[in-house]
């Protein structure tokens, strides 16, 4: 009987005019994006590729091991996510080139951008979006009426009056509703990803495939939602067109109101604190910096490092930002080479405790991203879960890796090959080395053997657990809503 | 007659669906963003704004103890000013550079002890005009969703409605019959038609101006931005073009509908084309944008950036002839020392500043090209039309840099005239130590300013107008032909 209802149901809604419609608006819309962001990815693809290699050359340009401290500073890119053509998520918008070195423990990440940033200024849509806005309103269209149509026309009392159950037709009409609504995206899907296949830059791998596989049954459990809000709205109503009133509302509040809100809500309730005091802080330790070198170096009895071997032309550029702090020393004509070692000891004694400095100065600032930015977006993330529009686009991003928490999870890697590089250095002594700030002596000089940056990505498993909670509040949604349908629907009026 | 018809279609379009629709949307949009724009965005912008100038007129009253110094510094940040009509076009503004930096950068020292020549000499780069990518926003990690600003609810909402209100006022007429019916009286088919378009269009202005009403009402009630009659001019131009370009939807819908016998086919046809139009072109163009017009990759920039500036550095220190003579610092300069240094700073500062500004022009070229190509869809017409009036957008950003381009000249002008009055000063631009170490009158400093006039906003958005008008008008005359000639029943 169910396999009745669904059939009639089907045939029905595929010769419905909404159907051709929604299969044309996706066909050109799903087709077309993917079509378009997947060049927009092949940009940042290159732009990335040569960042990378603009590193290698910086790298090969050093002579002396200071300039890694101020004027080579090592960078570590982050590559464009290959899923940000379904999901461009914070991927655009976030920097995704950071600056590492002894002296500085990187907080922030810098665009190191596209050639054009002015083009910022034309918005995008994605596939998440099209689900978010267009695919969950067409859901809505099919399903508005789905009850209180037939009721209308009478048709209702008619199919009840054989031998059907109620729980039997409204599942029928839940299946089969769905399954019309996803004929035409999933063909329009596949037909976009015979589009990005063309694309040279592009293969997918397995766990690409699975990630895919997986943004696509959350969009299908987001629609399926919005069709059963029209669902359960339509066993609420005896006609359609009050239905439709409603349903329309529910769309606006979720889609397009409850975003906008939160936002403001967020930069209302929570607003950023200033950042100068923090600065200040870090500013003072490094002014306690500065004295606890100057006293060391008085204990060993000379005013500046390299003063005891006397070289003839000395050239140096430090610096202090905010936040980091570094120094590139070049001398040269060694006029006392004898005082030379105290210098080395004196520079391993520096550069040590910029580093130590630099990890408690990236402690003020943890304190003031935690308390401020970051915790403004995690708050925006969880009131904008009030809305399921929210949930779904939060839910894809994370499988997509375009997430906030994947960037954290960058920056956190970013941090990581800081110490690494730190380790290198105490390990190699290069600190202590005379390469630091001079090339006339035959020093052991390999540049192949500084650590590279290596972004891991996240497994399939940590993004899902990531996902858990946002794809089990579709669910239970969606659970919630069917059963709300189905009671409803129990004890409405055929007649 | 044609009013008689006009009035029997507000009569039937009022009672519809689809009228307390789009009249509940729209009020609902423009009072949230007007609530939006009162309680947070404007409140957050001009307070940014002003700090911003006060801490730079601060910076600018600092170097004013020092001419010399405040040649070489420049007058540092110079701010964009925040457009009280940002409810009605956002403009991408939080997207867009809030400043432009005249402002010298890095410290260089160079001490050289060799037997035949001491050296000491520290200074830092003459200012140029840079153009940091330093936006208003502030976490760009809080996710960014649609503006609801008038953009959005007239460009894109009210011209869905229009579609919905227009779609079967024909084919609908002819799948009932009334259509010949109609014809039967002794009423032209250009009345008919007119009939049915000011009909629509009266009724479609209901929620329009309800809702404009009730979001200037909020605006101007919070007495946050009280607006000078040069803005509400603006506000009633931009009235005006709404109503042109929703018109052109209502002349498109009627065009559609006349073509086609069964309503649902007019509808159908009517949204492919208002999502080409209206969603995807204005959506996809800037990922494309690239492709068309290319702009010098930043490798290559900053490749030819650092040839060009090695280039300057060996030909002046070639033989080190730039230490051997001696250092600007020595008391007393010699003048060919100083005119030497002058030289070798202003060579730099003016070929980044050459560069800078030619790398920026060919960005700008890129975004106005891509904007002329989304000029294939009305709805981004009419929001450059209506960015141009706000003063909000890319068109506005523009201007502001020719404005502070302006305002170098100026004050590099301020600067030489003003040590010209020094008979202490060496005259020689621009190595600090060159030019009068006096003090310069804070008050008599240039300020930089750039404000918006009527005149100005209604040329820029002259061009944008002048399509929209255009294409009501060819609109008008197809869907006049197509009924002319199209079969009653």
């Amino acid at each position: 009987m169910l396999w009745a209802i669904i059939r009639r149901e089907i045939t029905a809604n595929i010769l419905s005019f909404r159907f051709l419609m929604g299969l044309l608006i996706y066909f050109s819309l799903i087709v077309t994006n993917l079509f378009v962001l997947t060049r927009g990815y092949e940009d940042r693809l290159q732009s990335y590729q040569t960042a990378i290699r603009e590193n290698e050359d910086r790298i090969n340009q050093v002579t002396k091991y200071s300039e890694f401290g101020l004027t080579h500073m090592l960078k570590c890119d982050r590559s464009p996510k290959l899923l940000s053509i379904f999901n461009e998520g914070v991927d655009k918008r976030k920097g995704n080139t950071v600056t590492v070195a002894h002296g500085y423990v990187p907080a922030v990440a810098e665009k190191h951008g596209s050639d054009n940033p002015y083009l910022n200024i034309f918005s995008s849509i994605d596939f998440t979006v099209i689900c978010q806005v267009v695919m969950s309103l067409l859901a809505l269209l099919f399903s508005y009426d789905a009850i209180s149509r037939e009721k209308v026309a009478g048709t209702l009392s008619l199919t009840l009056s054989c031998a059907v159950a109620r729980p039997t037709l409204l599942l029928g009409k839940y299946i089969a509703g769905m399954v019309s609504i996803s004929l035409p995206l999933i063909a329009s899907f596949v037909a976009g990803l015979l589009v990005i296949q063309f694309s040279p830059y592009v293969s997918f791998n397995s766990s690409d495939w699975i990630r895919i596989l997986l943004i696509f049954l959350v969009s299908m459990l987001y629609v399926s939602l919005f069709f059963l809000i029209g669902l359960f709205l339509s066993t609420r109503t005896d006609r359609p067109s009050i239905t439709l009133m409603f349903s329309m509302c529910v769309w606006i509040l979720f889609v397009l109101i409850v975003p906008n809100l939160t936002v403001l809500l967020v930069e209302h309730a929570s607003p950023i604190q200033s950042e100068e005091p923090y600065k200040e802080q870090a500013g003072e330790q490094w002014k306690k910096f500065e004295t606890e070198v100057k006293d060391y170096l008085q204990k060993r009895g000379v005013e500046s490092s390299l003063d005891l071997a006397n070289p003839s032309g000395i050239g140096s550029r430090s610096g202090v930002n905010d936040y980091d702090s570094g120094e590139t020393v070049s001398a040269s004509g060694f006029r006392n080479e004898e005082g030379l070692p105290l210098a080395q000891e004196c520079y391993e004694f520096k550069e040590n405790l910029r580093a130590q400095y630099a990890d408690r100065i990236w402690q003020i600032r943890k304190a003031y991203l935690d308390k401020n930015p970051n915790r403004q977006s995690l708050l925006a993330l969880n009131i904008s879960r009030i809305s399921p529009a929210a949930v779904y686009y939060n839910t894809a991003a994370i499988l997509a890796e375009t997430d906030l928490g994947s960037f954290w999870r960058f920056m956190e890697q970013t941090r990581q090959y800081r110490r690494e590089w730190i380790d290198y250095l105490r390990d190699e002594k290069i600190f202590s080395s005379r390469r630091w700030f001079t090339t006339e002596f035959d020093e052991p000089f390999d540049l192949g053997k500084v650590p590279k940056f290596k972004e891991q990505s996240e497994g399939i498993g940590s993004s899902l657990q990531r996902a858990t909670l946002d794809i089990m509040t579709l669910a239970i949604l969606n659970i919630l809503l069917f059963m709300g349908a189905f009671i409803s629907f129990l004890r409405y009026d055929v007649v | 007659m044609i009013w008689h018809i006009a009035k029997r279609e507000i009569l039937d379009n009022v009672t519809r669906f689809r009228f307390a629709l789009t009249l509940i949307l729209v009020m609902v949009l423009m009072v949230m963003n007007a609530g939006v724009f009162v309680s947070s965005q404007y409140p957050r912008r001009i307070t940014e704004y002003s700090e911003d100038t006060r801490e730079a007129v601060a910076s600018i009253r600092k170097k004013s103890s020092n001419l010399g110094d405040l040649a070489v510094k420049g007058p540092g940040n110079l701010y964009k000013p925040v457009s009280p009509l940002t409810f009605i076009a956002t403009g991408e503004d939080a997207n867009l550079p809030k400043r432009v930096e005249g402002a010298s950068s890095g410290g260089y020292g160079i001490g050289m002890t060799t037997p035949d020549l001491s050296f000491q000499y520290s200074w830092s780069a003459n200012w140029w005009l840079q153009y940091p990518q330093d936006t208003s926003r502030k976490n760009d990690s809080l996710p960014n969703f649609t503006e609801l600003d008038w953009t959005f609810i007239i460009g894109v909402v009210m011209s869905f409605m229009a579609i919905l209100f227009t779609y079967d006022t024909i084919s609908g007429e002819r799948e009932t019959g009334t259509l010949s019916l109609l014809m039967a009286n002794s009423v032209s088919r250009a009345t008919v038609l007119l009939g049915k378009f000011t009909g629509a269009f009266l009724t479609i202005l209901i929620p329009l101006f309800i809702g404009v009403l009730l979001n200037l009402m909020v605006v101007s009630a919070s007495r946050l931005a009280s607006f000078s009659g040069d803005e509400w001019a603006r506000v009633g131009i931009i009235c005006v073009i709404s109503m042109i370009y929703i018109s052109i939807f209502l002349w498109l819908g009627l065009f559609i509908s006349s073509q086609f016998s069964n309503s649902s086919s007019s509808l159908l046809t009517l949204l492919l084309i208002w999502i080409v139009f209206v969603v995807l072109i204005p959506n996809t163009m800037g990922v494309l944008a690239s492709g068309f017009k290319q702009v010098p990759s930043r490798s290559e920039i900053s490749r030819i950036k650092k040839a060009k500036e090695d280039a300057i550095d060996n030909r002046h220190k070639a033989g080190d002839k730039l230490y051997r003579t001696g250092s600007p610092s020595d008391q007393p300069p010699k003048i060919e020392v100083l005119r030497m240094w002058a030289d070798y700073l202003n060579e730099h500062a003016d070929a980044k500043s050459r560069f800078d500004d030619e790398h920026l022009n060919k960005q700008f070229a890129q975004v106005a090209f891509t904007q002329q190509i989304t000029r294939l869809s009305p709805a981004a017409i009419y929001t450059y039309a209506v960015e141009s009036l706000a003063g909000t957008g890319f068109a506005r950003h523009q201007r502001f840099v020719q404005q502070t381009r302006r305002y170098r000249q100026q004050f590099i002008d301020f600067i030489k005239s003003e040590d010209r009055g020094d008979n202490e000063s060496h005259h020689v631009y621009l190595v600090k130590e060159g030019l009068s170490q006096k003090p310069v009158a804070f008050n008599s400093i240039p300020k930089f300013s750039d404000e918006l006039t009527l005149g100005i906003t209604f040329k820029e958005a002259l061009l944008d107008l002048t399509l929209l008008v255009l294409l009501a008008l060819l609109l008008f005359m197809a869907a006049v032909l197509t009924f002319l000639r199209s079969d009653v029943k």
